[in-house]
């Protein structure tokens, strides 16, 4: 499956990359393929009509285009894509309206490595 | 997690579908063997109905020679006959010969009819022997059926010949007849007894579906009852508030019974969940609510992926009965389960708890927290303070707590007078809180504050209640627990220090108290925002008795604190004056040349004013202006050590309870001595304590109110 990273912290980008990656190397995941990562929602939908990605996992509080914003963009392309929400818990309301518009879970910042694993594992089970 | 209903019928109801497809299948193969055995009951009716002909044949045969011998005989040929006789002969032929190895023949109507050969004995017997017959007869009859002109040898040959066997033949024909008919009746018989026990067999099997079928009914009815029984139990018992919301949000039929008391509103079935939850929430969490709802009944979002966005997981309700805003907080948490059927959501599980006590707990844990904190503050003032000061407080409190313990004792007897009684405690209480202040121990102090005001409100009623009473001895023991604590932890530092056998040195008295006095004037003055300089000169402290010099402090206390929230004006107010920004306190102590010592506290601020005075009494509803005024200036100023007098208008930590003054007055009459007030409007105020040595306390009231000074000796009695 394809994977889109959208996060405007270089360092959640690379953290979700190197877990998802690696969980495929462990077989807990299905074949993950990391099609590409956006820093902001202007980035993610430009990067998204060109790789076509499954998953995307969403920040909410972003530079250009906030997450919410991008969920309701993404799935009006793709009504398929499973998008999963990362974001701090203090924002509740946003999350759920991001939801509202697409998107299909929601994942607390500050996360673990199982806790992504499992939510991404949840996400593509049908 | 979901909750997915299965329901597979085929498992459910296999024993009843596989009974009457059974059923079925054997009243079709009984309906086969019906149909298959009337068909050979047809069939045997030909057989019967052309035996029965054969017999008519062979008579007509004879009759009709018999007919063309006479006609011959007398001349006369008739070829109907011979065409008859032609005609019956065949028939008779093709019958006799079709019943021996069957084939078709012409039945009654002139239509072909398949004649089956006869298969039992005595059928066949007498087919053969008629053949036997027949055979040569139907020779005979040949030449008579095939020629315009008879020959007489011929037809007599044939004449003869049915003479001496018609009768035979006949008979044969009969027992063929007989006989077949026998069969079938024998074959109808066994029909009947296979219909009848076909019947029986299929009455039975009807009987045992419909008996097993009602059997499973009973028990899967039972069954329902039991769960439906178990169910009402169940939601009868549990804790929780239980119910399942249908997609148009409405409450199911069945929920708990902790529902009502738990939501606080009267459930019923079939009612809309949402106004009841609008009523409980804010708007902004019930908004958030509604959308949370709205995405688990949708099929887009994964349930287990959302759960920590659950608005209501954790959220406080507001009462919806009563308009009691000082009731307690309350918490709820509802969650949220998907019951799955198809892969659609048919309900949503709700379970709803009341968590106030949790909630109130993890509260109470983060208060114990900040508890800590302070306790520590505690533990270092404890160790940064004296020793010798410490022990002195703590007995001094020790002392004041088991006065005011003995007080309260004996509060009943004296419950006609309790605003003596208020007054005695606040004197105590009041003392514990300079003293405490003046340590820096915030924490005592604010026990002792928070006592105070509690005595103050009850001082502004008439009559009191028990409760009000009541609640004096906790506040007092609450009190004690502190000073227990302390002096654990005093005692603890004292071995310690022994212990290590530090040679600490011992501090003066004088040095001690002038420590604790100015820490309490940097703290009452940062409290009241003025700016303050204190000046000590105590060094005479040393000479006095402890207990005098602490009971010095004390006053020391008091008048520093009035001194600060009364007197000293603040920076603005002191600079239209043309004062320093700064004020100042001197506090010192002075030997006379008689030997006596006084004890002095000066301020530098707006002195007292006979006016101010007399405004604050009116202000306090306890004097009426005609009697204000008639009080001369000196009887004014004396207002000032009643209990309960101040001329601030509102207290706080530091000054306007009232008590300060009367404290003082108390505290000279234990020390015995003589206490003048001087003091100059906008200039100072001085208190001097002339401490009385070896003598009974003097009878001294000097007074000067109509000068700039004012002077109040204050007699000792």
């Amino acid at each position: 499956m394809k994977l889109m990273i959208v996060d405007d912290s270089n360092i959640i980008r690379n953290r979700i990359a190197r877990i998802a990656s690696d969980s495929f190397l462990n077989q807990k995941l299905p074949n993950i393929e990391i099609v590409g990562a956006a820093a902001s929602g202007v980035e993610a939908h430009a990067l998204f009509l060109k790789t076509r990605p499954e998953i995307v996992t969403m920040d909410l509080t972003m530079p250009e285009m906030d997450g919410v914003e991008c969920t309701t963009l993404l799935t009006q392309v793709d009504p398929q894509v499973k998008i999963l929400i990362i974001s701090a818990l203090s924002d509740k309301a946003t999350a759920i309206q991001a939801l509202m518009n697409g998107a299909e879970g929601f994942l607390y910042k500050p996360f673990t490595d199982d806790e992504l694993i499992n939510a991404l594992l949840e996400l593509v089970e049908e | 997690m979901a909750i997915v209903n299965n329901t597979n019928t085929f498992n459910k109801y296999s024993g009843l579908l596989i009974a009457v497809t059974l059923f079925l299948l054997f009243n079709l193969s009984v309906l086969g063997l019906n149909f298959y055995t009337s068909s050979t009951l047809d069939n045997d009716a030909i057989s019967i109905n052309l035996a029965g002909r054969q017999r008519m044949l062979s008579q007509r045969t004879a009759k009709v020679l018999l007919t063309i011998q006479v006609d011959a005989a007398q001349g006369k040929f008739n070829d109907k006959n011979t065409a008859e006789l032609k005609k019956v002969v065949l028939l008779f032929d093709a019958t006799l010969n079709a019943f021996k190895s069957g084939g078709q023949v012409l039945g009654g109507d002139e239509k072909a009819v398949t004649l089956n050969k006869v298969s039992d004995s005595a059928a066949t017997k007498a087919v053969d022997a008629a053949l036997t017959i027949w055979q040569p007869y139907k020779q005979l009859l040949t030449p008579v059926i095939n020629s315009q002109v008879v020959e007489e040898s011929s037809l007599d040959a044939a004449t003869d010949y049915a003479r001496d066997h018609n009768l035979k033949l006949l008979t044969l024909m009969n027992d063929l007849t007989t006989q077949l008919e026998k069969n079938t009746k024998a074959k109808a018989g066994n029909l009947k007894l296979i219909q009848t026990i076909a019947l029986v067999l299929s009455l039975l099997l009807f009987g045992n579906i419909v008996f097993n079928a009602l059997r499973k009914l009973r028990a899967a009815d039972g069954e329902i009852e039991k769960a439906q029984r178990e169910t009402t139990e169940i939601l009868n018992t549990v804790k929780e508030g239980l119910f399942l919301l249908d997609p148009e949000l409405l409450i199911g039929t069945q929920f708990s019974s902790s529902m009502n008391k738990i939501l606080q509103h009267d459930i019923s079935a079939k009612v809309p969940f949402m106004p009841i939850l609008e009523a409980l929430v804010s708007a902004e969490v019930f908004s958030q609510a509604t959308n949370y709802i709205s995405l688990l009944f949708g099929n887009k979002v994964k349930e287990n992926l959302i759960l920590s966005l659950n608005p209501l997981m954790q959220v406080r309700v507001y009462s919806t009965t009563s308009n009691n805003i000082a009731s307690a907080p309350r918490y709820l948490s509802f969650q949220f389960n998907r019951v799955i059927e198809d892969k659609r959501v048919l309900h949503l599980l709700v379970t709803v708890q009341d968590v106030t006590e949790q909630v109130t707990q993890a509260e109470e844990l983060l208060k114990l927290k900040g508890q800590s904190n302070i306790n520590l503050d505690f533990l270092r003032k404890l160790l940064e303070a004296d020793s010798f000061q410490l022990q002195q407080f703590l007995k001094n409190t020790n002392t004041g707590l088991s006065a005011l313990n003995t007080i309260l004792a004996n509060a009943d007897k004296r419950a006609s007078n309790h605003d003596d009684l208020a007054n005695q405690c606040f004197r105590i209480v009041h003392s514990i809180k300079g003293e405490s202040a003046a340590m820096g121990l915030e924490a005592i102090e604010a026990y002792a504050h928070q006592f105070e005001e509690h005595l103050s409100l009850l001082r502004k009623k008439t009559n009191w209640d028990t409760q009000e009473v009541l609640s004096l001895p906790v506040m007092l023991s609450a009190l004690f627990d502190q000073i227990s604590q302390i002096e654990v932890i005093v005692n603890a530092i004292q071995l310690h220090l022994e212990s290590a056998n530090t040679t600490q040195k011992q501090t003066s008295v004088s040095s001690s108290i002038s420590h604790n006095l100015t820490r309490l004037a940097a703290q009452v003055s940062q409290n009241q925002n003025k700016n303050v300089r204190l000046n000590l000169s105590l060094a005479l402290l040393d000479q006095v008795e402890t207990k005098t010099a602490i009971q010095l402090q004390q006053i020391g206390i008091q008048l520093i604190r009035n001194s600060i929230c009364h007197g000293i004006e603040t920076a603005a107010a002191r600079a239209a004056k043309g004062k320093p920004p700064h004020g100042e306190i001197t506090i010192s102590t002075q030997m006379t040349p008689q030997g006596a010592i006084h004890f002095s506290v000066r301020d530098d601020g707006q002195g007292i004013v006979p006016a101010r005075i007399r405004a604050a009494m009116v202000a306090s509803g306890r004097y009426s202006i005609e009697m204000v005024d008639q009080l001369t200036d000196k009887e004014v100023v004396k207002k000032l050590f009643e209990p309960g007098f101040s001329t601030a208008s509102t207290a706080d930590k530091d000054a306007g309870s009232g008590v300060g003054m009367d404290l003082i007055q108390s505290l000279v009459n234990e020390i015995g001595g003589e206490l003048k007030i001087d003091t100059k409007p906008d200039v100072f105020t001085q208190f001097t304590f002339r401490i009385a040595q070896h003598k009974a306390p003097a009878i001294n009231l000097e007074s000067n109110l109509f000068d700039s000074t004012v002077n109040v000796l204050e007699r000792v009695t």
